[in-house]
């Protein structure tokens, strides 16, 4: 994900190009997870709240940390609109409840940051750490479906979950 | 002597699966539970390992990558509304020599005109002279809404009227046509629920009712309706708004006579305002220091405040804010003795009020007045200022409820017959504007 928080302010006619492209995932994940909006529906729902965020340029703050947190409250207001209009159904209190845009943001990005070192890891590791960790299988149980010894079993969760670890630390530097 | 050495990563993710094949699982309990470093380590390890562990997280796995971003139509967008923005100017240069009547018959045969970006610049020079002249800024709103209204595109449309109206509730407010500036945030909330993106146009929409229903004197309302305005804008991350909510809500609570809790809300804001380049609203917080020691009785940092409040504002070129410092002054050396400084401070105010056409402010200060006079007993100078008071609010445009009161006073100081009390009592009716309470002249038996 591209740094969002350390570049300087850009001219008008880039802003909403370059916050774009700062910002989409963000959005993106803020509007299907938190909101559970349909994933195919997201991208409706974050282009109309970057128009929306073109026509009150003047009125939001310049600075990048600035743009992030109007777009979050764009996006959840935004999502709590498709609730209302779509689902015809009272929005879930979760929904429905403020929110801070800085933590959300915090939120996101480090699920975000997660899933993308987990989708990444060898295949063997990531199912390791998800039978261990998600599903709570043993470490007994996994070494039988692995063929190894119960020893190697717990080593090999460990080395996987130092390895997401190692990976999860590396990203999180780099969008610092 | 024993020298701890720190686990390692490794180690501690060892421990926390138990694995004594790495680790010896005894000996690294008893060290995390004395070593604040390697303790501190455990608990992110911990941390993380219970984010891994969660099932949503397998869900975020599992989500399709993002698609590669469809940014053109967002491009494209924002070309539209560049060139708009230009053609709006030329429009505008056009416009704003001819009668505002006229304007929208221009976009009618000028179609090429009817745009977006149009209606907002009109809005912004509206905006503008909000201050200066109010009732020239609502006939500019006036024509941007006839103009919106014929808008093609449904969002630019509603958001346009959303916005329009919430501009003509605040120039209806600051001609003290407070109904009807209520009535005009229950239109704007209408369009601003119509649409996927008005959350932030309403935020601000609310603000304003909080501004309405503060002129009108219902300070709880204020209150709930500023926190609420709070909540919205904090959902955007706006610090500058938040903080003009909390201003709000503060200066209700000065009214509502709990002013060391307004104070505290001041000092909040003084805080976050210092990370802010806001010099108007620097300006307006130090007036309301300046007026909550006034209310406690602190003269002395009363004026300080009020003074340098009054400077900023001359600087900033807020007229309007300008003379109620000047009001405000005057109430100070009132209280201090200086009666003669006192009493030529409110004349300039009520003149000064007067030129811009804000009636119900001059009125206001004429009642500041009325009282002022009553108890230095010039009953016949008081007799005139109650009568000019009553003759503001009636070219204000205030309806009869309010006339009938004013003329009470009038009558009753003419008579020779009217107290402080009366003028509190007369005051306070006049602030609530609630036409469905006819005035009931206080019982004789009751001391006015």
């Amino acid at each position: 994900m591209p740094d969002a928080t350390n570049a300087e302010p850009l001219p008008d006619s880039q802003r909403a190009e370059a916050a774009y492209r700062a910002h989409y995932d963000l959005l993106r994940f803020i509007a299907a997870r938190r909101f559970k909006v349909p994933v195919d529906e997201v991208c409706g729902v974050i282009h109309d709240v970057f128009i929306s965020f073109m026509r009150n340029e003047a009125k939001v703050g310049r600075s990048p940390a600035d743009e992030r947190a109007w777009l979050i409250g764009g996006v959840c207001n935004a999502s709590r609109y498709y609730w209302r209009k779509h689902r015809g159904e009272e929005l879930p209190p979760d929904v429905e409840e403020y929110i801070d845009p800085t933590s959300v943001a915090e939120d996101a990005i480090t699920r975000l940051l997660l899933a993308d070192v987990l989708r990444r890891l060898p295949e063997r590791c990531r199912d390791v750490l998800r039978k261990r960790y998600s599903e709570g299988y043993t470490a007994d149980e996994i070494g039988a479906m692995a063929s190894l010894a119960r020893g190697s079993a717990k080593n090999l969760i460990s080395k996987c979950l130092l390895a997401a670890r190692a990976a999860f630390c590396r990203l999180r530097r780099a969008n610092s | 002597m024993n020298v701890h050495r720190h686990y390692t990563t490794a180690d501690l993710i060892a421990y926390l699966d138990e694995n004594s094949d790495v680790v010896d699982v005894a000996a690294v309990s008893a060290s995390v539970a004395s070593c604040g470093t390697c303790g501190a380590r455990l608990r992110e390890l911990n941390l993380f390992a219970r984010l891994v562990a969660d099932r949503e997280t397998w869900q975020d796995v599992q989500l399709p990558e993002s698609q590669p971003q469809s940014i053109m139509d967002v491009l494209t967008e924002a070309g539209r509304i560049e060139r708009e923005t230009r053609a709006a100017e030329r429009d505008f240069a056009a416009i704003i020599k001819e009668p505002i009547e006229t304007w929208a018959a221009y976009v009618v045969s000028h179609p090429h005109a009817l745009t977006e970006q149009l209606v907002r610049r009109i809005t912004d020079t509206a905006i503008e002279e909000f201050d200066r002249q109010p009732a020239y800024a609502l006939s500019l709103l006036d024509a941007a809404d006839s103009i919106a209204e014929r808008l093609h595109v449904q969002n630019a449309r509603v958001e346009c009227r959303a916005d329009v109206w919430k501009n003509r509730a605040n120039a209806l407010r600051m001609l003290g046509r407070y109904d009807e500036a209520l009535n005009a945030t229950v239109t704007a909330e209408r369009f601003a629920q119509d649409i996927a993106t008005g959350g932030f146009t309403l935020a601000q929409i609310i603000y304003t009712r909080g501004t309405v229903l503060f002129k009108m004197g219902s300070f709880s309302e204020t209150i709930k309706t500023a926190r609420d305005a709070c909540y919205r804008f904090a959902e955007y991350g706006d610090v500058r708004r938040v903080i003009h909510a909390r201003n709000l809500e503060a200066i209700s609570l000065t009214e509502q006579g709990d002013t060391a809790e307004s104070l505290r809300v001041y000092l909040l804001i003084e805080q976050q305002l210092r990370k802010l380049d806001d010099p108007m609203m620097q300006a307006l917080v130090t007036t309301n220091i300046g007026v909550a020691h006034l209310r406690l009785g602190n003269y002395v940092d009363a004026r300080t405040f009020v003074a340098s409040a009054q400077a900023q504002y001359r600087k900033l070129g807020s007229e309007s804010e300008v003379i109620r410092a000047e009001w405000a002054l005057g109430q100070i050396d009132l209280r201090t003795g200086d009666i003669d400084v006192g009493i030529r401070r409110l004349r300039n105010a009520t003149a000064s009020f007067e030129s811009l056409c804000m009636l119900s402010d001059a009125g206001f200060v004429k009642l500041d007045l009325t009282e002022e006079l009553l108890r230095l007993e010039e009953w016949d100078e008081a007799g005139t200022v109650a009568g000019e008071a009553a003759e503001a609010f009636a070219r204000a445009g205030a309806k009869l409820h309010l006339s009938s009161a004013l003329a009470f006073l009038r009558e009753a100081v003419q008579k020779r017959a009217a107290t402080l009390a009366l003028v509190q009592y007369v005051r306070d009716y006049v602030i609530a504007d609630e036409p469905e309470r006819t005035f009931d002249p206080p019982s004789a038996t009751k001391q006015y």
